[in-house]
């Protein structure tokens, strides 16, 4: 029955375009939300293409994969079990078949493509999406964005300022504000602090790279002889020189003139 | 499919005015009727088993006869026998047609009679053909043999065994009736003896046509799977059966279900129809162990408990 089969083929055509709509408004919120994200700590902005790409191709897949008319029936219990049975039993020809289908044509004209589409969730989606677009305009007009490193170091600073206040309690506060993994490179081994007045020989080397100004000299003035050949000339080398009889020079010379001019 | 279901509406009105009530057990003789089947009815004496299949069988213009089954039956009693017959001075052996050459034949109290009688009829039930002597005889069509078994009172029976009960299509179960329809059956039955008249709902030829149209019926390729699920299932139970169902009974239970969806008026099998069915098809189909016994547990817990296993 022909009629059954267009009837078939319109359903699957039907869901496959909501799933694509869908599929396609999801991933374009991921990569709106992920974009934001990626622009306001300065990262590479592109890379939010790989998740939503990712997102719609597994979701356009698992939704064409999805048995359509189990859908339909559980939405529209008129024609529970009949369009299941109606499709695996689609080249069977008898009576009861043809009358089945028939049925199922008849009440197909009471389903409504809308009946499948979440108005109030696709209309949630699409504002989201319109004020995220907003959001990446202004962002990009005032150019917000937070460098991650700065923002470390903004709280090292902050953590230090916090520290400054509290050094006076000594050889606690310091452990506490620097704590034990950087107490060496930042104040010293807090062994040498306790030593108080006692005296340590110790040789410095030099290691610096900064100049004592008052080891500059005056450069050392040097006498040049002036000594010039009297004849510049140039020759070119064995490998240039071809023997080219002189007939044939200009013909060459015609051929290399041409290439060169292409 | 409307106009079927019309008939079959009728078919329960006309039996109405006769059984009162036992409209399951009504529709799954006509189920087995459908299926071109035979069934087995097990309930108590006097819960009109016999009256639900005579009132049957004017309904549906079919011959009737009946066999009361006792230990002492023997297979010619059934089948029927040559006998002598003089003509013109000569004597020639006639074959006398036994009670099986009918469209429906009701066994009453089937295990009464002894294995050897058992098995003449459980021949004729499945190969529809009756052989006497060396003359094998085509049974009329449609037939069916609707035996009858009493739970109670097992002294001295024989017992079907599984192999035999296994070519009964169905397992039909009658019950007690309600209250109300009791009070109904006095009143119909304790103050007059008129005779019900019944009208003729189907005729042979329509029959045969509804049995067609039966295994025409289409099944979705996931109800199918179901059939085979639950009767397979009966054979992964050890704890609870001891013997599951044969493929034959995922073939009846399909052909059971694609005729009460015709006798629901539907051109589909649904669920519902499968689940159903399930019941009457593999009630005498599994054998449960000792331990399920031991627990009280009939062959209905056990079939319900396998419907709910599958999904």
């Amino acid at each position: 029955m022909k009629k059954f089969k267009k009837v078939l083929k319109e359903i699957n055509f039907t869901f496959n375009n909501i799933i694509l709509f869908n599929s396609f408004l999801n991933a374009f919120l991921i990569f709106l939300v992920i974009y934001i994200i990626l622009s306001l700590f300065n990262f590479y902005q592109t890379y939010a293409l790989v998740p939503a790409a990712l997102y719609f191709i597994i979701r356009l897949y698992k939704g064409i994969m999805e048995k359509h008319l189990i859908i339909v029936e559980k939405k529209y219990p008129l024609l529970n079990e009949r369009l299941r049975t109606a499709r695996d039993n689609i080249r069977m020809e008898n009576p009861v078949v043809d009358s089945l289908k028939s049925d199922i044509v008849r009440d197909m004209k009471r389903v409504e493509v809308a009946s499948f589409i979440n108005q109030k969730n696709v209309s949630y989606k699409i504002l989201l999406s319109i004020i995220l677009c907003f959001l990446m305009v202004f962002s990009a007009q005032f150019d917000l964005s937070f460098n991650l490193k700065d923002a470390a170091n903004t709280a090292v600073d902050f953590i230090y300022s916090i520290g400054g206040n509290n050094t006076g309690g000594g050889e606690q506060g310091l452990e506490r504000i620097a704590g034990p993994g950087v107490s060496e490179s930042l104040f010293g081994d807090a062994q040498i602090a306790q030593m108080g007045n006692e005296n340590i020989d110790m040789v410095i080397k030099q290691a610096g790279y900064e100049i004592n100004l008052d080891d500059v000299e005056e450069p050392e003035r040097r006498d040049f002889e002036e000594l010039f050949p009297d004849e510049v000339f140039a020759a070119t080398a064995d490998v240039y020189e071809e023997k080219i009889q002189e007939e044939q020079q200009e013909l060459v010379k015609a051929y290399f003139l041409k290439l060169a001019e292409n | 499919m409307i106009k079927n279901k019309e008939m079959f509406d009728s078919l329960y009105k006309e039996i109405g005015k006769v059984v009162v009530g036992q409209k399951s057990v009504v529709e799954q003789i006509l189920i087995t009727i459908l299926c071109d089947a035979n069934a087995l009815l097990e309930g108590y004496p006097g819960l009109a088993k016999t009256l639900a299949i005579r009132t049957m069988a004017k309904l549906l213009d079919l011959k009737f006869s009946r066999i009361q089954n006792t230990p002492d039956l023997m297979p010619s009693d059934i089948t029927g026998t040559y006998i002598i017959e003089e003509t013109s001075g000569k004597r020639n052996f006639k074959f006398q047609p036994g009670p099986i050459f009918a469209n429906i034949v009701l066994a009453d109290e089937i295990n009464r009679a002894t294995p050897k009688t058992q098995s003449a009829m459980l021949e004729a039930m499945q190969e529809k053909q009756v052989t006497v002597g060396n003359k094998t005889f085509q049974l009329d069509k449609p037939f069916f043999v609707l035996a009858t078994q009493n739970p109670i009172e097992q002294e001295g029976t024989y017992p079907l065994p599984e192999a035999q009960s296994d070519r009964f299509l169905l397992k039909i179960r009658v019950g007690y009736p309600t209250y109300d329809e009791e009070v109904e059956i006095v009143d119909k039955y304790a103050f007059q003896s008129i005779e019900k008249k019944v009208k003729l709902i189907f005729n042979k030829n329509e029959i045969m046509h509804m049995q067609n149209l039966v295994r025409q019926v289409p099944i979705a390729n996931d109800l199918k799977k179901r059939v085979v699920s639950i009767v397979t299932e009966t054979r992964k139970h050890p704890n609870l059966i001891e013997y599951g169902a044969s493929p034959r009974a995922s073939i009846g239970l399909v052909l059971a279900s694609k005729a009460r969806a015709l006798v629901k008026g539907r051109n589909y099998v649904s669920k519902e129809d499968i689940d159903t069915m399930a019941y009457p098809v593999l009630r005498h189909r599994i054998i449960l162990n000792f331990e399920a016994e031991r627990k009280g547990m009939s062959t209905d817990d056990a079939i319900k408990e396998i419907i709910s296993k599958v999904r």
